[in-house]
């Protein structure tokens, strides 16, 4: 096949791809409207201000301080003071409350005895983020006191007061927030899933396309040879090129999301994923016998897919089969070279395994693709337009 | 044979006719929560790689990475003290954070200096990214506490962490189970669709209304009630052994979970039916529930808290059918919440099993017209 053949073949795919209605409102419509949908949940992108209760068993001028410095924290907001714990468990058990902290009677007198006096943070650890900002908050605040106690008993037994400013807090640290300050939600989650959304509704499109051609006028595809599979393949690559640079240019400054790379950096990253992503299209098409198969499978491989990426649950302590499992789908190295060099500003240097790796997984689809379709294999026979087609 | 009976036999026939069917009814929602399940199998983060740079290799910076590495979050693993090797190492994905001991560390605590270690870490990736905070707090804490009694110095306040309903802060009983449920939840949906609009599809729903002696509602629902009993069968099996390998202590009552259950599979077969009812095709049909219910456990609150979103975000997480069910779930399985709690979530659960009521006009045109058939 010459140069004109395989050009032919990429525009025959590509008008495919625009007269089918189909398939435009899942590739375009879909995924530029889950890119802009999917931020949404998140965009407060930390959860502050939850409300919490104070139960103040000892209601003496340290406990209401302890109070006070716990309420001025941003990640809760003391609701409720008093020491009906009942009352406040039940709060907790219908979610008003994200939590409470217990402070125990004689709390002041354990401190002015000079005994380690203790405080209870309780949070509702069914829902992750509610017991978490509580631990934080009351850490803090718990800190906070311990030190400024501390101190004073020390200026109080006449230590110098460089010595007691250094005892009560013996060794610091200084936090550095790489990459995403203050660990904000959005940030977190949408980068990685912008990637899986591309993969999803690419291979939705290109399935449709591949069984819609299988189906109609039993076109076989089986005469076409490796060069016309690289040239539809290619289409495809393009589409989601396209598509990334418009969600790097709307989506990103829309919801205004924190980037170290580089655009060009992040298309580098991609690419191997993206070519991934559109032979494997091209596998999955050969299997499927109806359009709609594509758009299910997809829905439910969704979720799966984004665990099994190994970014929102860390690979180091997911079972080694499923990491295995996870390596087969092109958005997991994918998500991994996006986040890497995009987010976190990572070098291609430093992303090279994972990019040799996607090029690898796009080699082994392109084989197990233009496989499949050296076989002889009938056109698909699930719809009654196919048996009437089939029957002339 | 009554025409409900007779419907349910001809589904039956086709059910047994189609391996896709086999696949959503019977494989996928076994398969799909217990791969979600066995992900989670650690149940929380643990021996996370950070790297430790010691400038200082004294005998208390040696002490602090021993604090490091006794939490149980932590792999604390010694590094040459090279920041800028480390920063690759982090951008590599090798290590989760770094921590810096500086030079004189040891002295400078000695000598009441106040020492600063610095820890550089991935919030990127956030779940990680916060058990690394945690332990290097906890680290910290503990360092400083030692210090402080060789000194003669006690704490005077300490802090105790209860985490509640969730002892262990295992991530696969608040990600895990609720995960399985909103891919049952998807799955039901999608079995409805095809169910239905398949029979447009492919122009056989003159047969089907035929079966139903021509009565709309009965086609429907000979279609749909066996599977709904199946699932209202199964669902509970798969989700009862997923909260007893997940060892969890129900606090509240069974029933009205199970009456939950069986509320969202009417409510997802409710939303199937009206949307296949409205649309009137099986492929827009699937693709318009995909942007409904796919997103659905992102608005659900159970990661990210519904109180912290607004505006449309808000209004569209309380919308969502799946919310409801999890929020009931977690209420009844794992809080012990009241039970008026759980009949707000079921009523609106309800609401959506009525949806296809709002449509039946439309349902009834669509199973006696030929020309609204076989549209791909």
């Amino acid at each position: 096949m010459g140069h004109t053949g395989v050009l032919t073949t990429a525009l025959d795919e590509f008008r495919r791809v625009l007269t089918d209605r189909a398939v435009l409102v899942v590739v375009v419509g879909g995924s530029l409207f889950y890119a802009l949908f999917y931020p949404l949940p998140y965009q407060a992108q930390v959860a502050t201000g939850l409300p919490i209760a104070v139960v103040d068993h000892d209601r003496t001028a340290l406990s209401r301080e302890f109070a006070r410095g716990l309420d001025a924290s941003e990640g809760v907001s003391v609701t409720y003071r008093g020491s009906d714990v009942i009352a406040v468990r039940e709060q907790v058990t219908t979610k008003a409350l994200a939590g409470y902290v217990e402070i125990p009677a004689g709390f002041e007198r354990r401190v002015q005895r000079g005994e380690p006096a203790r405080i209870g943070a309780f949070g509702n650890a069914a829902y992750m983020v509610f017991y978490s900002q509580l631990a934080a908050a009351t850490s803090e605040a718990a800190l906070a006191m311990n030190a400024r106690i501390i101190e004073e008993r020390l200026l109080a037994a006449r230590r110098p007061q460089l010595v007691a400013e250094a005892l009560a807090q013996p060794v610091a640290v200084d936090l550095h927030e790489l990459f995403n300050p203050d660990g904000g939600y959005a940030n977190y989650v949408v980068p990685a899933v912008l990637v899986l959304i591309l993969q999803q509704t690419l291979l939705i499109g290109i399935c449709m396309v591949q069984v819609g051609r299988r189906q109609a006028a039993g076109y076989s595809v089986r005469t076409e040879g490796l060069l016309a599979l690289l040239a539809r393949a290619a289409v495809y690559v393009l589409l989601q090129l396209a598509l990334l640079l418009v969600y790097l240019a709307v989506v990103y400054s829309l919801f205004g999301f924190p980037r170290l790379g580089t655009a060009s950096g992040a298309v580098v990253a991609l690419l191997p994923s993206f070519v991934a992503v559109a032979l494997l299209g091209m596998v999955l098409g050969e299997f499927f016998r109806s359009r709609e198969t594509a758009l299910q499978v997809m829905m439910l491989v969704s979720v799966p897919a984004l665990f099994l990426a190994g970014f929102a649950w860390p690979a180091e302590v997911m079972p080694p089969a499923l990491v295995l499992l996870g390596q087969l789908l092109p958005s997991t190295g994918g998500i991994e070279a996006f986040v890497r060099v995009y987010q976190m500003g990572a070098s291609l240097a430093e992303i090279r395994e994972t990019w040799l790796a996607s090029w690898a997984l796009a080699a082994a689809y392109g084989a197990l693709a233009w496989w499949l379709r050296a076989r002889s294999r009938p056109a698909p026979q699930s719809s009654g337009a196919v048996r009437s087609v089939n029957s002339r | 044979m009554s025409p409900f009976g007779a419907v349910a036999r001809r589904e039956w026939r086709r059910f047994a006719a189609t391996p896709r069917l086999w696949w959503l009814v019977l494989i996928l929602p076994l398969l799909l929560p217990g791969l979600l399940v066995a992900i989670f199998a650690e149940r929380a983060p643990q021996h996370l790689p950070v790297a430790v740079l010691d400038y200082d290799d004294s005998p208390l910076s040696r002490e602090f990475h021993r604090a490091l590495a006794a939490t149980p979050g932590l792999a604390a693993q010694r590094h040459v003290p090279d920041l800028a090797l480390a920063g690759a190492a982090v951008r590599r994905g090798e290590v989760y954070a770094i921590i810096a001991i500086p030079p004189e560390f040891g002295r400078d605590i000695l000598r009441a200096g106040q020492p600063r270690g610095q820890l550089y870490f991935n919030r990127q990736t956030t779940t990680a990214g916060n058990i690394v905070l945690r332990d290097v707090r906890t680290a910290v804490g503990t360092l400083g506490v030692g210090i402080g009694l060789t000194q003669g110095v006690l704490p005077a306040v300490l802090m105790e962490t209860h985490p509640l309903y969730n002892p262990g802060l295992d991530f696969a009983r608040f990600l895990a189970l609720p995960l399985a449920v909103a891919v049952l939840h998807v799955l039901l949906v999608v079995i409805a669709i095809d169910v239905t609009g398949r029979e447009l599809r492919e122009s056989s729903a003159g047969e089907w209304l035929a079966a139903a002696g021509g009565r709309t509602v009965t086609a429907l629902l000979g279609k749909l009630l066996p599977y709904a009993a199946w699932f209202l069968l199964y669902g509970p099996v798969i989700l009862w052994l997923l909260v007893r390998l997940l060892g969890l202590e129900v606090r509240g009552s069974p029933g009205l979970w199970l009456a939950g259950w069986a509320a969202l599979i009417a409510a997802c077969m409710g939303l199937g039916v009206f949307l296949v009812g409205v649309i009137g095709n099986l492929r827009m049909a699937t693709s318009v529930a995909s942007v409904l219910i796919s997103p659905a456990f992102a608005y659900s609150g159970m990661t990210f808290p519904a109180v912290a979103m607004a505006g449309f975000a808000a209004f569209w997480s309380f919308a969502l059918p799946l919310g409801h069910f999890l929020n009931l779930q977690a209420g009844q399985l794992a809080l012990g919440a009241p039970a008026q709690a759980a009949l707000g979530h079921i009523g609106w659960l309800l609401l959506f099993a009525l949806l296809p009521l709002t449509c039946a006009r439309r349902w009834r045109r669509l199973l006696r017209e030929p020309a609204a058939w076989g549209r791909a």
